[in-house]
């Protein structure tokens, strides 16, 4: 997710290279407080279950001149997972699903940025999760960049981005409950990133 | 069959019924029964999993495969497993086995934590297979299946409380399938069809385990490792209550597989109490 995150990151950077100034590949760092990574599972066909990842970590590397150079990476400790549910997020963590023990972490590298509109653009990446690595195109939008306007935060660039995908997480080996629950998992990003200068 | 729990059990049960009154009181009939068993599971898991992951990324992956080893050494032949040097080439196994299921935690460094599990998981992998292998000494296949069907049966419970749904759902498999031949068998003893050996059959249901244990207690942080160290208990708690019916008549050989199993399943009770005030 976290790589989704960076791709469409990234993607919103190449729109900012036309909307604004900026330094060449700028680091933005990810605001936790205000990035969220999320995901929808089908249950049963009557809802999606909704969860997020509490722990991650990542950043993108920008540059306007050069958007091809730019990079997207992330880390999430899959131990963070949380859907509201104790019981269900030990569950989540067990070898039906994360095996949080054994793979603690999933990681996303992005590989190559499409610009498809004036604030669009699609971000490829390497996501690993469970030891397995696919490739994984994340929808992103561009939502704005500009000084923080906090005096706290007085020199403090911030980028923002949704991003949107939809993976199968049988693909990745995780097989637990198929079909009640279902296997397109769709995810959500909605990232601000931080460039101090 | 569209439901996990049918697939799962309902349909391990009946394979190993069939085959166990098919292959009664024939001199193959423990290495069928072996089979049975492993074949059983493996197609439990395409059922439950799908087609396994080559090369197996994680330990749980790697499940099949060690069940499709021990059915290829089990195929060995039932002699292989009734020599009294089975349990060091079991414990063999069983290392090698676990070494390779811990593989990515091993490669991160010495964690004298990991190797008391895994020290823990080997003896007692190993008490399951001679307790088990002993029984079938005594009474034949119908020995050996029992202690499998009711540590498999526990192992269900203390991995379902332990938040592994999947594993307990496994774990059930081999309980349905060992009790599936259980049920056959003690069938067929009743009107005197009794099937000698079972050390081979003893192998393949203790790897079968033993591998579950060894997920469970490695990489499921919430299940109880104190409960999964009871359920070694189970064949040799069978084995004391079984010694309560002496004599060789008819009413005593009808009697003894129900006390076997009823001594073989304290433990396995036992466990699933203790996981249920630890975890539940």
């Amino acid at each position: 997710m976290k790589k989704a995150m960076l791709r469409a990151v990234l993607s919103g950077a190449l729109m900012l290279a036309v909307v604004a100034p900026a330094s060449a590949a700028d680091r933005f760092d990810f605001d936790k407080v205000h990035t969220n990574i999320v995901f929808l599972v089908d249950h049963l066909g009557f809802s999606r279950m909704v969860g997020q990842f509490q722990d991650f970590d990542g950043h993108f590397l920008f540059d306007p001149d050069q958007v091809a150079d730019s990079a997207v990476s992330v880390t999430i400790e899959t131990t963070s997972v949380d859907t509201d549910h104790e019981k269900r997020d030990d569950h989540l963590r067990s070898p039906d699903f994360f095996n949080a023990a054994e793979f603690p972490q999933m990681t996303f590298r992005s590989t190559g940025i499409d610009v498809t509109g004036e604030k669009t653009g699609l971000i490829t990446g390497d996501l690993t999760l469970l030891g397995v690595t696919r490739p994984v195109v994340l929808d992103v939008t561009f939502n704005g960049m500009g000084p923080h306007p906090s005096p706290q935060m007085a020199g403090v660039t911030v980028a923002g981005f949704s991003g949107r995908t939809t993976l199968r997480r049988s693909e990745f080996g995780m097989t637990g409950f198929l079909p009640g629950l279902g296997d397109k998992v769709e995810i959500w990003l909605e990232v601000e990133g931080h460039h101090k200068k | 069959m569209d439901d996990p729990v049918v697939r799962g059990v309902a349909a391990p049960f009946v394979a190993g019924l069939a085959i166990a009154l098919l292959g009664r009181g024939r001199s193959h009939a423990p290495v069928w029964l072996a089979a049975a068993l492993g074949l059983g599971l493996l197609t439990g898991w395409l059922w439950l999993e799908g087609l396994p992951h080559f090369p197996p990324p994680a330990a749980k992956a790697k499940l099949p495969y060690l069940i499709a080893a021990a059915l290829g050494l089990a195929l060995v032949g039932e002699s292989l497993w009734a020599r009294p040097a089975a349990p060091a080439v079991a414990g063999a196994g069983a290392v090698a086995a676990l070494v390779w299921l811990a593989w990515r935690p091993l490669q991160a460094g010495p964690d004298g934590a990991l190797l008391l599990r895994l020290a823990l998981v080997a003896a007692g992998t190993l008490l399951v297979f001679e307790g088990t292998r002993r029984a079938a000494a005594r009474d034949g296949a119908l020995g050996a299946a029992i202690p499998l069907a009711t540590t498999g049966a526990g192992l269900g419970g203390v991995a379902l409380l332990g938040a592994s749904a999947t594993l307990g759902l496994f774990a059930g498999s081999v309980a349905a399938a060992a009790g599936g031949i259980a049920t056959g068998l003690y069938a067929a003893q009743l009107v005197g069809r009794t099937t000698a050996g079972g050390a081979s059959l003893a192998w393949v249901g203790a790897a079968a385990l033993g591998g579950l244990v060894a997920v469970l207690a490695l990489f499921t942080p919430k299940v109880s490792v104190a409960a999964l160290a009871v359920l070694a208990l189970g064949p040799w708690a069978g084995e004391t209550l079984r010694g309560w019916a002496p004599g060789t008549g008819a009413a005593v050989r009808a009697l003894r597989p129900v006390l076997l199993t009823l001594g073989c399943a304290l433990p396995p009770l036992a466990a699933v109490g203790l996981a249920q005030l630890l975890e539940g």
